[in-house]
This record gives C-alpha cells, sequence and structure tokens, in this order.
C-alpha cells in the first residue's frame, strides 16, 4: 500500500510531460531528416539521385520533343532517407528541419525541374545535359575536351576508326 | 574449426562437401536421402538447435532448388547450414517436421512460395499464401513477377479441430478486429487445451522486392521497415550479410556506432513492451509511466540519427553519419536520467500484488519443447536456456564488452518479465563500455565491391531474439535471394505450449509475453469443446476473466 | 415542507453535478499519469453526443434490452433520493435502510440484465461474471448493515446518520462501507465486467446512443451512492454535531447538505486516486478478496452483538 501511494506522490512531483504542440512549434534537434529542398540552379541532371532513392520519390523523364530532362519529386512516396543530399555532386539538395508537410491538394507534393539536354554533334540524338556536359569538360585535360561534345557510341565508333588508321588496317 | 569439420567425418558418404562460408558459419552439402541422418547428427551429436530452412530457386545458376537448413550451435559459436540441391523440374524432400517441431512453419512456407513437395509434411494448409491463392502460382519463382496478384474465388480458412466442434468461417477482416490475423483457442471448461493461429495477413513480399528492383545499396532502407520497433535490426543484419559475403572490411568505428543504436533500440522496445504488458492486465498507470521512461531514448534516438525510428544511417561497410563529441555527454546524461526513473518504476510495480500475482506460474513453456521449437530471444532465456546471439555468434563490437545474460529456469510470464527489466540495465551498462571505447577513424569503408554470386548469412539479437538473414549477391549490384527470418517467426507456434492448460483470463498476457511484432488487445475465437459454440471475445474481456 | 423542497433540490443538484464529478477523476487520473488528461467538462460532451447518436437495436434483443438503462437509471435516483444528505427525517421512514440496500442491488442488476438481454453471447458471459461479484459484495453490505441497526437499535437512515454511536464495531463497520464504496465503484481493480465508458466492452457492448449515455450515467450515479453512503453514515454524525449550534432550521439543514455532498465528492476522487494504482483483479481473485475481507463486517458484527 505504501508504495502505492509512493507512486502518487512521484507522479504528481513529476508533473505533466505532454508538449503542447501543436499549439507551441515543434522541437526537433540539429540533424533531423526532413523535407529535402532542391536548388534548380544547382542542379547539372546528372541524375545520380533518381539512381539512389530507394522509393523512386525522384524520377527522371527525358523528353526529346521539348528537348529537356525533367526530375520530378513526388512527396507522397520519399521516405526521408537524405541519400539524395548524399550523393548530389554540386549539393543542389539540402536537407531541412521541415516535416510538417499535409497539404489537401496534391499538386503541392510534387516538384518539377526542367534542364535542357544537348544534341550529339555527330548523330544528333540527346544525350546528356547542357550543365552536366560543361561540369565534365571543366576537369578534363586539353585535348580530351573536344570529344566532349560527342555521344558515348559516335565517341566508341571514333575511337575505333582512330585505331584502324593508327594500326594501319583497312 | 577443424575440430567442427572432422566431427563430421562419422557421416562419410552421407556428406558431400563441407567448408566454410566466413569466420562463424559452415556450409555441409548433402542429398535428400541422407538428410535425415545429417539433421539427426546435428541435432543430437553437436546440440545444434533448429533455426530456419531457407528456400532458393537455384535454377539460373545450376538448374536447381536449393533447401538450406540451418542449425544453431551455441556452444561451439558456430552455425550450420546443411544445404540439399533439389531438382528444378520437381522438387521433393523429406519433411523434418516429425523429428523438429519448429520446421513446421519453415517447410509451409517454403512449399507456399517455390512450390518444393515435403514429403509426410502433417499440415496441407497454405501458410503465407492467402486461401484464394491459385495453386501453381509460386511466388519466389523467378519466373513470376513481383506485381503478380494470383487470387481465385474467396476460400475460407479451415481450421482444425478436433471431431465434436462445427465449423463457422470468421474472417481475418471483421469489423471487430484490431489488426487482421486470427487466433482460435480451443477450450474445455475454463483452461485452454489448444489454439489455432493463421497470420500472414500483411505479408508485403519484401523479399520478393528485394530481388526485383531494388540495388543492394537500397535495401537497408527497406530492410529498416520490416518492423516497427526493431526496424535498424534488420538493417544491421543484412549489412552484416553483404559485408561478410564480398569481404568489406567495416571501419571499428562504424561497428561501435552500430552496437550502440542496436542497444538504443532494445532499451526503447523493451519499455513499449514493458507498458504494453501492464496495460493487458488493467494497470494503466504502469502503461502511461513506462513510455514516459522510454520517451528520452526516443529524443536520443531522434539526436543522434534524424529520426525517431527509421535510423537510416545503414549502409553496406559501414554508416553514414557520425556521432559527435558533445552527443557523447548527452548520451551519458540521458541515459542516467532513464536508468534512474526506470530503477523507481519497477520498485512500484513490484509492489502492485495483484500484477505480480497473475505473471507468476501463468504460460509454462518447459526446456525441451523451447529446444524443439528452437525459441529465440527472451522467450528462449526464461526457459533456462542461455541463447544470445551477441554472445554466441558475437558481431559488430560485442567482443569488446562485458555484459551478464539474464537466464531464469521459472519459463513462466514472470521469467519472461524479468529476464527483459535486467536487459534494459544490461543495455544502459553496454552503451556506457561503448561510449568509453569509442575509437577514431573513418565511418563508411572506400570502394565497396560486391562480387556475384557469394552467398552470406548472419545474426543479430533483435530485442525479441535472433533475427537471422541469408543473402545470395546477383548481378548488376543487386541481390539474387535474400531471406529474413524474424525472431517472432520462431516463437509464436510455441503458444501451443505455452497456452496447453493454461487459464483463460491468463491467455491474453502469455501471448503477450512473447512480445509478438503485433497489437496484444486482439480479437480471439474461444471454442468451447464440451458445446462446440464459438464465442468473439476482445483479449481485455479474457484479462478480466470471462469465461464461456 | 420547505425540508422535502431542499431534500429534492438535494438529488437533482447531484444528479447534474455527478458529469463533472467524473470530469474532475479523470483529470487526476490523468494527472497521476503524468498526462493532461480531458477537459473537466468532457463526460457533459460525450453523454451529450451519445443522445445525438443512432439507436442500433440488435435483432436478438428483447425488450428488457430497452428497459434496462431505464430502470437501472430510475432505482439509482430514488436511492439517491433516500439518502439524507440533509440529515434530516424528510423523505426517510423506518426500514428505509434496508431499502436502500434493495435499490443498489436492483440498480447494479438491472444494467446486467440489460447485458444478458442483448442476445450478445460475450455480453452475456461477462454479466453472470459480474453477477457472482455483486452477490459477493452484497453480502458484505448486508453484515455491514446489520451491524449497525444492532448498535443504533434503528433501521431508519437519518437515525443512524445523526446520531453518534462510539464503538469498536461500529468503527469496523464505518471502515468496512469504505472497503464496500471502493469495490462498488467498479473501477481497477474490481471493473471486471465494465471497463470505462469509454471503451465499452463486457455487458455494455450492444448498447449505443441515448441507452449508452443512460448506461454511463446510471453506472457513475451508482459510484456516488456507494461514496455517499460512506459518507453519510460515517461522517454524518460529526456533521450533525458541528451544524447543531445553528438556530434558523433552513440554514442548518442547507449547511449539512453543503457539507455531506462535499464530503461525498471528496471520498469518491479519493477512491479513484487510489483506483489508479491498481491492476485488474482476476474474477476468481477478485471474489476471493472480497470473501476475505467480509471478516470485517462479520467481527463488527459480532462484537455488536456481543455489545461491544
Amino acid at each position: 500500500m505504501r508504495k502505492r501511494l509512493q507512486l502518487i506522490k512521484e507522479a504528481l512531483s513529476i508533473g505533466v510531460v505532454t508538449r503542447k504542440y501543436p499549439f507551441i512549434p515543434a522541437e526537433v534537434p540539429e540533424g533531423f531528416r526532413g523535407l529535402p529542398q532542391f536548388d534548380a540552379s544547382k542542379c547539372i541532371g546528372c541524375t545520380a539521385c533518381g539512381n539512389v532513392c530507394t522509393p523512386n520519390a525522384i524520377t527522371f523523364v527525358d523528353d526529346t520533343s521539348l528537348g529537356i530532362r525533367r526530375l520530378e519529386y513526388y512527396l507522397g512516396r520519399c521516405i526521408f532517407c537524405g541519400r539524395c543530399a548524399d550523393v548530389c555532386p554540386t549539393s543542389a539538395i539540402t536537407i531541412t528541419k521541415e516535416f510538417e508537410l499535409a497539404s489537401l491538394n496534391d499538386r503541392d507534393l510534387r516538384l518539377v525541374i526542367d534542364i535542357k539536354l544537348i544534341k550529339c554533334q555527330s548523330c544528333g540524338r540527346y544525350f546528356t545535359t547542357f550543365r552536366h556536359l560543361n561540369t565534365v569538360a571543366g576537369k578534363l585535360q586539353e585535348g580530351v575536351v573536344d570529344l566532349v561534345n560527342i555521344c558515348p557510341e559516335c565517341r566508341r565508333k571514333l575511337a575505333l576508326d582512330s585505331l584502324i588508321k593508327l594500326g594501319g588496317l583497312k | 574449426m577443424h575440430q567442427l569439420i572432422s566431427s563430421f567425418e562419422g557421416l562419410q558418404g552421407k556428406v558431400k562437401g563441407i567448408n566454410y562460408l566466413n569466420d562463424g558459419v559452415v556450409l555441409v552439402d548433402t542429398t535428400p536421402n541422407s538428410l535425415f541422418d545429417v539433421v539427426n547428427f546435428i541435432t543430437r551429436e553437436l546440440k545444434g538447435i533448429f533455426t530456419v530452412i531457407i528456400g532458393v530457386d537455384a535454377r539460373e545458376i545450376d538448374g536447381s532448388f536449393h533447401n538450406i537448413y540451418v542449425f544453431s550451435l551455441d556452444e561451439l559459436k558456430k552455425y550450420v547450414l546443411v544445404r540439399v540441391m533439389l531438382e528444378g523440374s520437381d522438387p521433393k524432400v523429406p519433411s523434418i517436421t516429425p523429428l523438429i517441431k519448429g520446421a513446421d512453419w519453415s517447410e509451409r512456407e517454403i512449399r507456399d512460395l517455390l512450390g518444393i513437395k515435403f514429403i509426410n509434411h502433417p499440415d496441407p494448409r497454405k501458410l503465407i499464401v492467402p486461401e484464394s491463392w491459385h495453386d501453381g502460382v509460386f511466388p519466389l519463382r523467378k519466373e513470376v513477377s513481383y506485381k503478380l496478384r494470383a487470387h481465385g474465388p474467396y476460400e475460407p480458412y479451415q481450421p482444425r479441430r478436433s471431431e465434436d466442434v462445427i465449423a463457422l468461417p470468421y474472417g481475418p477482416y471483421h469489423p471487430l478486429l484490431h489488426e487482421p490475423e486470427y487466433f482460435e483457442l480451443h477450450v474445455k471448461g475454463e483452461t485452454v487445451i489448444d489454439i489455432e493461429y493463421r497470420g500472414f495477413h500483411v505479408h508485403r513480399g519484401i523479399e520478393k522486392l528485394g530481388e526485383a528492383r531494388l540495388t543492394i545499396n537500397q535495401i537497408p532502407f527497406v530492410a529498416e521497415r520490416i518492423c516497427g520497433i526493431c526496424g535498424y535490426v534488420h538493417s544491421v543484419c543484412y549489412c552484416q550479410v553483404i559485408e561478410g559475403a564480398a569481404g568489406i572490411e567495416v571501419p571499428e568505428r562504424a561497428l561501435y556506432i552500430r552496437s550502440l543504436i542496436l542497444e538504443i533500440e532494445r532499451i526503447h522496445s523493451h519499455l513499449l513492451w514493458l507498458g504494453v504488458a501492464c496495460h493487458v492486465l488493467g494497470f494503466d498507470t504502469g502503461f502511461m509511466h513506462a513510455w514516459r521512461i522510454r520517451e528520452p531514448v526516443m529524443h536520443l534516438a531522434e539526436l543522434l540519427t534524424g529520426n525517431r525510428k527509421t535510423y537510416g544511417i545503414n549502409l553496406v561497410g559501414g554508416v553514414r553519419r557520425d556521432l559527435k563529441e558533445e552527443h557523447i555527454d548527452k548520451v551519458i546524461k540521458v541515459l542516467n536520467e532513464v536508468k534512474e526513473g526506470y530503477t523507481k518504476f519497477i520498485n512500484y510495480l513490484t509492489g502492485v500484488r495483484e500484477v505480480i500475482k497473475r505473471l507468476e506460474g501463468s504460460g509454462l513453456l518447459p526446456r525441451t519443447e523451447a529446444i524443439s521449437y528452437g525459441v529465440v530471444g527472451p522467450v528462449a532465456r526464461a526457459s533456462a536456456l542461455k541463447r544470445d546471439v551477441r554472445v554466441d555468434h558475437p558481431y559488430a563490437a560485442y567482443k569488446d564488452v562485458y555484459f551478464k545474460v539474464p537466464v531464469y529456469n521459472d519459463c513462466d510470464n514472470m521469467a519472461r518479465l524479468m529476464v527483459r527489466v535486467e536487459e534494459v540495465f544490461e543495455s544502459i551498462d553496454i552503451i556506457k563500455q561503448l561510449l568509453d571505447k569509442l575509437p577514431k577513424g573513418p565511418i563508411l569503408a572506400e570502394n565497396v565491391e560486391v562480387a556475384e554470386y557469394r552467398e552470406g548469412f548472419s545474426a543479430v539479437e533483435a530485442p525479441r531474439g535472433e533475427d537471422v538473414h541469408y543473402v545470395m549477391t546477383g548481378k548488376y549490384s543487386r541481390v539474387y535471394r535474400w531471406k529474413v527470418r524474424a525472431p517472432s517467426y520462431s516463437n509464436i507456434p510455441a503458444l501451443k505450449v505455452m497456452l496447453h492448460e493454461c487459464p483463460l483470463s491468463d491467455a491474453p498476457l502469455t501471448i503477450a509475453s512473447i512480445d509478438p511484432c503485433f497489437s496484444c488487445t486482439d480479437r480471439l475465437i474461444v471454442v468451447d469443446v464440451n458445446t462446440g459454440k464459438r464465442f468473439k471475445v476482445p483479449m481485455r474481456a479474457l484479462a478480466k476473466g470471462w469465461r464461456p | 415542507m420547505l425540508t422535502n423542497l431542499l431534500a429534492a433540490l438535494c438529488v437533482i443538484f447531484v444528479v447534474l453535478l455527478i458529469p463533472i464529478i467524473d470530469g474532475f477523476e479523470r483529470r487526476i487520473r490523468a494527472r497521476i499519469q503524468s498526462r493532461i488528461g480531458p477537459p473537466l467538462k468532457q463526460t457533459y460532451y460525450d453523454l451529450v453526443k451519445l443522445f445525438r447518436k443512432e439507436l442500433l437495436i440488435p435483432n436478438t434483443a428483447s425488450r428488457l434490452f430497452i428497459l434496462a438503462p431505464f430502470i437501472s437509471i430510475s432505482t439509482s435516483i430514488t436511492a439517491l433520493a433516500i439518502i439524507p444528505y440533509t440529515l434530516n427525517n424528510s423523505i426517510g421512514f423506518e426500514g428505509d435502510l434496508i431499502l436502500i440496500v434493495y435499490l443498489m442491488i436492483f440498480a447494479s442488476i438491472a444494467t446486467l440484465l440489460g447485458g444478458l438481454a442483448s442476445g450478445n453471447p460475450f455480453a452475456e458471459v461477462s454479466s453472470s461474471r459480474e453477477l457472482t461479484l455483486v452477490m459477493a459484495s452484497e453480502l458484505f453490505l448486508g453484515l455491514t448493515i446489520a451491524t449497525l441497526a444492532v448498535k443504533y437499535g434503528s433501521l431508519s437512515l437519518v437515525k443512524i446518520s445523526t446520531a453518534i454511536v462510539v464503538s469498536p464495531s461500529v468503527i469496523l463497520a464505518y471502515m468496512a462501507l469504505a472497503y464496500y464504496a471502493f469495490i462498488k465503484s467498479s473501477r481497477t481493480p474490481y471493473d471486471i465486467a465494465e471497463a470505462e465508458p469509454e471503451i465499452a466492452s463486457g455487458y455494455a457492448i450492444e448498447f449505443s446512443g441515448p441507452l449508452l449515455a443512460i448506461t454511463i450515467l446510471s453506472n457513475l450515479m451508482k459510484r456516488f451512492i456507494a461514496s455517499s453512503l460512506f459518507t453519510v453514515i460515517s461522517l454524518g454524525p460529526l456533521i450533525a454535531l458541528l451544524t447543531m449550534p445553528i438556530a434558523n432550521d433552513v440554514l442548518r439543514i442547507s449547511v449539512n447538505a453543503m457539507l455531506t455532498i462535499l464530503l461525498s465528492i471528496a471520498t469518491y476522487l479519493v477512491l479513484g486516486s487510489i483506483s489508479t494504482t491498481y491492476g485488474r483483479y482476476r474474477v476468481r481473485h477478485a471474489v476471493e478478496a472480497v470473501k476475505k475481507c467480509s471478516i470485517m463486517p462479520l467481527i463488527s458484527l459480532m462484537l455488536a452483538l456481543l455489545g461491544l
């Protein structure tokens, strides 16, 4: 019996532990993984985030009629793992602490980024985005940079041709 | 090491090949005809305890189906995997259920999902797939797409009961049920004599998903969502399997961080269970206070990993988030407060006599039955079986810490409660030791490369028991076969024994005491064997002493 | 005439007040559990909401199913009327002590009969279990009442609540009454058939809408009556003694009524707080516990018969 009364005394001394959220703002610690924020000016359309996204919340579609690569991010599928921010080479994605994301409108949950595609100088097919190409070109040395405007298949053909020329085969 | 291999020499001619998968796992190849001899040898001579049977559709590799029987040798600290290759066109193998009761579910699952026939299996009913599933479609076979749904017309579940009872179908999707599963208690007067269980209504096909469209580094995030309380365990186990199969060396600091988070998960899981057990017993104050004590642990997890439950910090080769210096002090401070509050709470709990009286002496599981069903975790440790994966097959950083494994001989509900209570104290101690010895260095292995068609096997001690994963890697950075066996899978069949001759009002508490991964305020069907009448009863009513 | 009016006012006042007392109890229970708890008027909101909901009567129910809650609440109100809050002999009569025991048993049984009449097999069985407990606890009450009758030499509630008799048997009888109030209130550990109204299970499972509201209200009244019985009988004499100096009759009985009602509320809340620290008994254990504690009124009866 004594222990029971002690329990009451203890509980009353601890008081109420209920947080008054949502009537006061929620506190989340640093490093909490909330909504990813996309900076369209930094995105180069390399599709690394789409590759790594487990639930396919980030998907890429190449629209050849408009000449753009479209990144579609759908919040409904996102699991907030933050892998997209990990692998983005230009840090275009940052993980914010927002988690109050409910909406009555499905359009609020979707985000679209369009990046221009570039045509291969040799065969004329779209093969990558302007920005990705520029980023890669910036890291290459002289002599190789000229090959950057040609798509991988044509480059292979070129390489084979030059090998044949070098080897003297007909 | 060689000692184990040499002990198999007694089975010359029956064993086709034997080699090491990695340090703690031995793979033995044998034929279906010699299976019984090998299994008997392992269970009797080597004192192995049955764990799970894994079925693999390996027709793309060598034209056969593989059945892998896993046994755990606790004293020798090894796992023995016995592999049998079955012909691809008509796979058949004798069933070992007559020898080992725990094999019942594994064999039925393989029969449902892969179509392998088990000769002499006592139970021909479906386990995983719904009754209305088409008979010839086996979901885990490679030719079946993961998007396929193969339903036929609705067919009711046929429970088995003794002759003097009338059959009435009560589906699992009933407006009164809290969660989709189905329990049937067969009752004589006031004592339960048998139980029928039909589960797997929320089978999500995660193994098939892992094979179909996920890459090796995406699977840890899916694995984390297998369980709603102990998901991190699955993530760690999977990463360990791949790291073992590919020979990746994980940095020490990552191992310590993984162990730390695992122990935090154990603490919050046991506190959750304690609250639920109090609620089932009508002691709501205990429920509220247990969860109040648990809340700082959840905050801690959020601080360290970024989320309260789905931590998402595991990758193959290590972890992706480091432990900061200022966090370490916070961890120790919070744990000290939790320990203080928790000690006081346990003190009060022992003063609530009616709760203690109901726990003692109910839901008995004798040691021999426990071995036969292969129970794991606190259920095993409360039945005088000293089984703990952290000690028997050490992984992560557990080799470097000292802790006690609580074992009780009472085999009742009270023992299971005491095991969990003590484990929380031990976990707090382990975390402090880990933080003390935390090494510096990288947290993720560089240049991870996983070769094709390598097998891996690993186990982790979840709060509910031993969690086991098996992976065969495949091409293009995917897995060929991923098998998960959660601890409750081994514990639920043992309910048949625990509820035998058990008074009816103790049944909900017994079911809650194995800590299954579903809510324990479920509806049960009580069948009075004498009159044949069936009653739908909420667990709460049973706990209050309902009688038919 | 005025005294009768005051007595009637007491009853109306109590009936209207009971939901907010329950609100206080829920708040206290929540604070003991370290949470905020519902607003104080929550029970009013619940009852009003239930009155507006659809009434569904199962096919297997008999007419008793609809009548039972009404029978229960009318007997409860009658019992409330008989308890002499004013400590004044207005509605009471010689023998109303027996009447109140009868009314309390009837009130408990009426709701259980409603459960039995619903045709839901599982309401049937929980009702039958609760009846066992009711039988055991009413025996308890019977012994206590017998002690008081012997010591006070009267079967009138007013006489027992105003005359002061101090002796071991009477003290024991008062303690037994306190324990009876605890058992009767159907809170943990004795909430065997009836959980809190918001998780209606047990006999109350088939009641819906207005019937459920009436059932809940009559359960709450039953709790209050049990606490009142204890307060009026045990503390009544003291209160009567305290207010004797007040010359004006009307003023005196009004003050009596206020004090008794306040103390009843206090008892109710204290018992409620104690019950939060208990888990639930198994039926077998509950009945055994009650039987064991029946020693107390038994001893007090024997002492009373011996003249102590």
